[in-house]
């Protein structure tokens, strides 16, 4: 890929994703480039601390899950908005019925214009507007590969994908909290494959991946950077976190299924962390063989029907 | 008003409105699950061609054993929604009333889908939604077969800039569902 492909997929996806809250004094939503210094980092005590590692350059995008209050302020702004967009909508539709009483044949019709409702207002979700990529530039260190370190307000982060893939089909979440540092790294299937590969074996597209292999493998990443404070590192607690829309039109992949929390059948998370019972009743109430944590897929005369985690 | 006659028309308003909330259910065809029996079986049957060989990337069918057609057409009503991305979607469609908080956010937007054109291309998005497809069925367990182009219009549909249009991407999402839940194909699989 082209480095110029590559900076305009950037642009897009910066496009596509730049919080829009910005604007509004309320929300105060940010996040920041830690910068490579050579001196010791100091944390804001308010702020959590996520640090990506890769092989090479990446630009990963992590989203901001809503706590309840969250999630809460975010359903009464949507309710605001609809009100005055259908307050907007009124004196539109008024405009509509002046209009078509002058209409008469021969003449192009008047559209009437749409209801906002309950039911079709498009209010973006919590998520897609408190979201961060990182990289390819910015890195914290160069050392070993690329690490990005991003402060971001304390939360539930999820990772959405990388450049132009997301990870639609399946991603985990983790929780960053205030002045801690949470190291992942990310691995990318793909690149690896193509750098550790024979030659003749080598994949052209991600779809040449061997059976079983997602583009994203996800883990607890090792930091040994003296900048960093390690009392303040704490490892990732990935959780599934089920689909995502595809919000940018990308190509869709998922996360590989992790050993001990969770794994795919036919399609769907199944929540390997939850305790017996409840793994029991998320997982298939069928007993449906699930994909091995390798990813392998299941016999196709398996029975259907799954429980999407995470949704 | 008697009493009788206000129950009357209580209960006919009531029925009116089932009535026309089952009539506007029955026309989504989004969500719309039609009956198996008066969809029409695509044929399937060909004499392979190196040709034709060569373009099973871009021209397959799926099929899982084992599958109902109301448990295919979900599941590639869902992939197929994940392969649109933003231009609409089964679950994940723009709203109908789509709302932006911002002058920002409806630059933003404009300039993703008109940077998204320019860079990617009628070809690059028609790939994509291939792509997405054969990765969004082959996780759900669907395997994958080659089939010959002319064959493959009738029942398929290539998606660049403009979207297809909703009753025919339906009914042939439908004709694909009815192929993915039948017989299992003697033809080889092709894998993801």
């Amino acid at each position: 890929m082209s480095a110029l492909r590559s900076l305009a997929m950037l642009a897009v996806a910066l496009a596509a994703v730049t919080p829009v809250w910005a604007d509004e004094p309320e929300e105060k939503w940010q996040t920041r480039a830690v910068a490579d210094k050579p001196a010791p980092l100091t944390l804001d005590p308010a702020k959590a601390y996520i640090l990506i590692k890769a092989d090479s350059m990446i630009m990963p995008t992590l989203m901001q899950l809503p706590s309840e209050e969250q999630a809460a302020a975010h359903a009464r702004r949507r309710a605001e908005a609809l009100t005055k967009e259908h307050g907007k909508w009124v004196k539109r539709h008024a405009g509509w019925e002046a209009e078509m009483k002058r209409w008469t044949k021969g003449m192009k019709k008047p559209e009437e214009p749409v209801e906002p409702t309950e039911a079709n207002f498009g209010f973006p979700e919590y998520e897609r507007v408190h979201s961060v990529m990182l990289g390819p530039q910015n890195r914290f260190s160069k050392e070993g590969g690329s690490v990005y370190l991003q402060e971001v307000p304390p939360g539930e982060y999820l990772f959405y994908g990388q450049a132009n893939v997301c990870a639609c089909l399946g991603t985990v979440s983790f929780e960053a909290p205030a002045g801690k540092i949470v190291p992942v790294e990310l691995r990318l299937s793909l690149v690896d494959a193509i750098r550790d590969a024979p030659k003749e074996n080598r994949p052209k597209t991600s779809l040449d991946l061997p059976a079983g292999t997602s583009q994203f493998l996800l883990r607890a990443a090792e930091v040994g950077d003296p900048r960093l404070p390690a009392d303040a590192i704490v490892s990732p607690a990935f959780k599934p976190a089920g689909t995502r829309p595809n919000w940018a039109g990308a190509e869709v992949d998922r996360v590989m299924p992790m050993p001990g929390i969770f794994r795919y059948a036919r399609g769907q998370q199944v929540d390997d962390s939850a305790p017996p019972a409840a793994v029991a009743a998320s997982a298939d109430p069928g007993g449906m063989p699930a994909e091995t944590p390798t990813g392998e897929a299941g016999p196709d005369d398996a029975p259907a029907s799954a429980t999407p985690a995470g949704e | 008003m008697t009493i009788r006659k206000m129950v009357l028309s209580v209960a006919m308003v009531a029925m009116l409105a089932e009535t026309a909330a089952a009539q506007e259910a029955k026309i989504d065809p989004m969500t719309v699950v039609p009956d198996p029996a008066t969809v029409a079986t695509p044929k399937l049957d060909f004499a392979e061609t190196p040709e034709d060989a060569a373009d099973y990337d871009k021209y397959f069918y799926f099929h899982r054993d084992g599958t109902s057609f109301e448990e295919a057409l979900a599941d590639l009503r869902d992939c197929d929604g994940f392969a649109r991305g933003l231009s609409s979607g089964y679950r994940y469609q723009e709203a109908p009333y789509p709302y932006t908080y911002t002058a920002a956010g409806v630059a933003g937007g404009l300039i993703a889908n008109a940077m998204m054109s320019a860079i990617f291309g009628s070809a690059e998005k028609r790939r994509l939604r291939r792509v997405n497809m054969r990765r969004c069925m082959g996780y759900k367990d669907y395997a994958r077969y080659g089939l010959q182009k002319d064959l493959w219009q009738e029942f398929n549909f290539e998606e660049g800039f403009s979207a297809e249009e909703e009753g025919k991407r339906q009914a042939m999402l439908a004709q694909q569902a009815k192929v993915a839940s039948g017989p299992r194909p003697a033809a080889k699989e092709l894998g993801l």
